[in-house]
């Protein structure tokens, strides 16, 4: 038997490998490390964290996060299993502060026309019970505050209305802590007075709104910052003054609705729902406008909703289009409308390059002529526009032959520096994409394709799908360019 | 994406030696190591020859891992910022995400050395993904299946939520 200390030092080493294997290492880690962990968890799983080991059981009372989500039906038994949940562990929470309070819950799931006078009192009494949690919070002197009466909702999905919205409480009409304000389907009263002194994001999704309750709101939060108002109904009119509101959000999806916005200052302003809802009366500071649209009505107006769209964000200098808008816009060139000009230097399109969205390309492309950067991201999924009859006969064209018949056209992207295109997967429209911009472009620096993402599967790659890759390097590579010194890099 | 008007020119490349706490020398790039805030903080009171770290409490093992991440995450937000100064976000930034949740399956003590190396070093990124993975074990587990995950010995007396 070989004695010796090397053996022995071996045999402890591999003792104390062992012994790591098998060790709670952490437990170990400091606190701070462990709270951080535990504010990224709702606190149905803090709290069970509580009975691991006595180490964990003092962690889950003194953290700064509370994240709660009800129940997602509306039983009554899960209910007040819920509430007696929360109730337990707000009393067990030692923390002279919180960071962020949550809470997703549903009120009821019954209509109003059909509610019960029992299933009404419990709303009620849940109400005070909510009232009860948040004036807590208030008191730990929170910071972020999230009142969702919506998403759990499944049966309201469907309807946009505030059937039953939970009535502010009074405990957070003035405050001076909260610095982030989420509030779905709540109710907020426009005559009480109404101070947000350090609030700086606030969102509102399915709260009813009226002007006066927007001045109030905005005259209380001096520091607001970014606004986001989504499916919030009953506005006509809204008016920023504030030069601290740079970004607003807007997701207004009821037809026919029509909103004026003023807004001198604001510097990024994102479009959702339908466009047609808003009009832009000042917009003049505005630096990037995005337009995230999933429905455009096709009718008569179109053109005035995008021409007027595009005249009123004309001096930003960015611009991202979804599939949707680049689809009217087509319709504009289509039917050789003009596309007003805009003062754009970066332009992001989301787009399939399908003979539905070409024609617009080309229209934002020969409208820009301060062009520096142009981004080309996959377009959203959701199927186009319908088009009546009279207009198809226009988009009879194809789609890999569309660029070199444009070859001849008058656009000219004389400042275009820079293509990013995301997601290339080298079909035809795509790289006759690619040979246009390298025609046409003549300081053309740099540009950047990103292949398709290839499923990580790294052993299943076969050669041929890199070969594939490389032959369409070389393909893009051979295009004629106008700018022989540019730079072409393919990932 | 600060780094986007970094010259294009690059001067030859500096490094820096970073000793681990079992005594092995890795010569890693100057920005690589600048992924650390901690070796940024005190970084230019340095003498330029005198560019060593000694990790007291970073094992070789885990420094390794911790340079492949500082060095992905360099290299990556380079061509990343190369391609879009502007654009918010990207395939770039999403190709790196995968390669990130792929970095961080490691198994429980892997997971605890980078942990705390990440803390140490003060790479906030890192620190931010292992935490995330930690919370990610938790979520949705009981507790008896996650003192197996961690291998916690359950020596509570009581069980305040036993009812549950």
């Amino acid at each position: 038997m070989e004695s010796g200390n090397d053996t022995e030092l071996q045999k402890s080493w591999e003792l104390s490998q062992d012994d790591i294997k098998d060790q709670d290492r952490i437990s170990s880690l400091p606190d701070d490390i462990m709270f951080h962990v535990l504010s990224l968890l709702e606190m149905k799983d803090v709290v069970k964290t509580g009975v691991l080991s006595r180490r964990w059981g003092h962690l889950w009372t003194n953290v700064r996060t509370l994240d709660f989500r009800g129940p997602t039906s509306c039983e009554e038994e899960a209910r007040e299993k819920f509430v007696s949940f929360v109730d337990y562990t707000l009393l067990f929470n030692e923390s002279k502060t919180i960071k962020t309070f949550h809470l997703l819950l549903g009120l009821t799931e019954a209509f109003p026309e059909d509610i019960s006078e029992e299933e009404a009192k419990r709303v009620k009494e849940l109400c005070l019970h909510i009232d009860r949690w948040v004036r807590l919070a208030v008191r730990k002197k929170v910071e972020i505050v999230y009142l969702d009466f919506f998403t759990v909702n499944t049966r309201w999905r469907g309807c946009l209305l505030s059937l039953y919205p939970y009535n502010l409480p009074c405990s957070l009409y003035i405050n001076n802590t909260i610095k982030s304000l989420l509030l779905a389907s709540c109710s907020i009263d426009p005559t009480r007075q109404l101070q947000w002194k350090y609030l700086k994001v606030l969102r509102l999704f399915d709260v009813k709104l009226c002007e006066e309750l927007v001045e109030t709101i905005l005259n209380g939060s001096p520091l607001l910052e970014s606004l986001h108002l989504l499916r919030c109904n009953g506005l006509r009119k809204l008016s920023i003054k504030s030069p601290n509101l740079e970004y607003l959000l807007l997701f207004f999806s009821v037809e026919g609705l029509r909103l004026d916005i003023q807004a001198p200052y604001l510097k990024v302003l994102e479009c959702m729902g339908e466009i047609a809802n808003y009009r832009l009366i000042d917009v003049s500071s505005l630096v990037y406008a995005i337009v995230r649209t999933h429905r455009i009505t096709c009718n008569v107006s179109y053109q005035t909703i995008v021409t007027s769209f595009l005249t009123s964000v004309r001096r930003a200098e960015c611009l991202a289009v979804c599939t949707r808008f680049l689809e009217m816009v087509s319709l504009l060139e289509i039917e050789s409308l003009p596309t007003p000009s805009t003062d754009c230097n970066y332009l992001e399109l989301k787009a399939n390059l399908t003979k539905w969205e070409l024609p617009g390309i080309l229209a934002l492309l020969r409208s820009s002529s301060n062009l520096n950067t142009l981004t080309i991201k996959k377009g959203d999924r959701d199927g186009s526009i319908e088009f009546r009859d009279e207009y198809l006969k226009g988009y009879d064209l194809n789609e890999a032959n569309y660029w070199s018949i444009m070859l001849a056209s008058t656009c000219l992207m004389e400042k275009l520096k820079s293509v990013i295109i995301y997601e290339f997967d080298g079909g035809s429209s795509e790289i006759a994409l690619v040979e246009f911009l390298l025609m046409k472009a003549p300081i053309l620096d740099k540009m950047v394709i990103y292949s398709k993402k290839e499923k990580h599967s790294s052993e299943d790659r076969t050669p041929s799908a890199s070969n594939d890759k490389s032959t369409l390097y070389e393909k893009l590579l051979s295009f004629e360019r106008a700018s022989p010194n540019g730079n072409f890099l393919f990932f | 994406m600060k780094d986007s008007f970094n010259p294009s020119i690059e001067p030859p490349k500096k490094t820096v030696t970073l000793v681990s706490s079992d005594g092995y020398d890795f010569e890693v790039e100057e920005e690589v190591a600048l992924e650390s805030q901690v070796i940024k903080d005190g970084f230019e009171d340095k003498a330029v020859d005198d560019r060593e770290y000694l990790l007291f409490n970073v094992h070789s093992d885990t420094l390794e891992l911790i340079i492949k991440y500082c060095e992905k995450h360099v290299s990556s937000r380079k061509s990343i910022s190369a391609a879009a100064a502007s654009s918010s976000s990207s395939n770039g930034e999403e190709a790196l995400k995968e390669w990130d949740e792929h970095f961080i399956s490691v198994d429980t003590n892997t997971l605890y050395d980078i942990l705390m190396a990440a803390d140490y070093l003060n790479i906030k990124s890192l620190l931010d993904l292992a935490i995330q993975k930690v919370a990610d074990t938790i979520h949705g587990r009981s507790p008896e299946q996650i003192r197996k995950k961690f291998n916690i010995e359950n020596d509570s007396i009581i069980d305040p939520w036993a009812s549950e």
